[in-house]
């Protein structure tokens, strides 16, 4: 538990170097090709790991057996992507990053509560406390400019 | 109007991280990576040819930079996992708090070449109450 519980913190602090690394793409690329650039080597990049780990015997059958909706992942990836790159000028930092955080929120507990159904009172309450604690920091990190 | 579609972009990402985290346990950790980075990339490359009609380009980049295909392969291998095991909400909470602290710790050392801004000590007791929100998520 307390692997998953670090590598979920890691993940965030991936998120922010992955956004540094993106942002100066794009600043020499333009914003849609500098993202392309991250899809392309991952595209690559994941291929070349499948084959190996699958000792280039890849199981195209288990593709095929997917549900078709499932696929569509990358799609609300890109939609989140294009959106954001859309409002973002319009918005003030502080406003777009507390929005998105309610947004995937939101729509993570109504997820985890329809779909995973591991969401109880206590569980709920500390989501609204940590949620709570990173919109007050904003407002700190943005009151100081 | 644009907040609204803030809040949506917001639930695109759940959305994606959902679905690939059910994905995953058809076509593995890095059936899953390919398949949502080439549709990701087919359908960016649709929007650049419908919308802004601009040329593909991806090279010309010091090498280091496209590093960001790495992160992007760890990003959804590592939240599909998380989502596995902790829900989207948990993962969401913890992976933002890795984001603040992260960003806290580049700013006052000034790494990568960001400008230098030391700890702001007011920000204590928002970190404290993200802390408490995560001690009340892992013991229920």
């Amino acid at each position: 538990m307390a692997f998953v519980l670090t590598l979920a913190f890691f993940n965030g602090c991936a998120t922010v170097i992955s956004k540094m690394i993106n942002y100066r793409c794009t600043k020499i690329l333009g914003t849609n090709n500098g993202s392309l650039v991250n899809y392309v080597v991952a595209s690559v990049v994941s291929f070349l790991l499948l084959l190996v780990s699958s000792r280039f015997h890849i199981d195209f059958y288990s593709f095929v057996q997917a549900p078709w909706w499932m696929y569509l992942g990358g799609a609300f990836g890109i939609l989140a992507f294009i959106i954001s790159m859309i409002t973002l000028n319009r918005l003030k930092v502080m406003e777009s990053t507390i929005l998105l955080l309610v947004g995937q929120l939101t729509a993570g507990i109504l997820f985890d509560m329809l779909v995973l159904h591991n969401i109880n009172g206590p569980k709920l309450f500390g989501i609204l406390l940590v949620a709570a604690g990173i919109i007050a920091d904003n407002k700190v990190t943005a009151s100081q400019h | 109007m644009y907040a609204f579609f803030t809040l949506i972009a917001g639930a695109c990402q759940s959305a994606m991280a959902s679905l690939n985290g059910m994905i995953t346990s058809y076509l593995g950790m890095f059936g899953m990576s390919l398949a949502v980075h080439v549709i990701g990339g087919l359908l960016l490359i649709l929007y650049m040819k419908l919308t802004t009609r601009e040329k593909l380009k991806i090279t010309g980049l010091p090498w280091y930079l496209y590093s960001a295909g790495f992160f992007g392969i760890f990003l959804v291998a590592t939240s599909s996992y998380c989502i596995g095991n902790l829900g989207v909400s948990v993962t969401t909470c913890l992976s933002v708090t890795g984001q603040l602290a992260i960003s806290a710790v580049i700013d006052h050392f000034g790494w990568f070449g960001v400008p230098k801004a030391a700890f702001n000590l007011k920000r204590l007791p928002c970190f404290a109450l993200i802390l408490a929100g995560l001690l009340i998520i892992n013991l229920s």
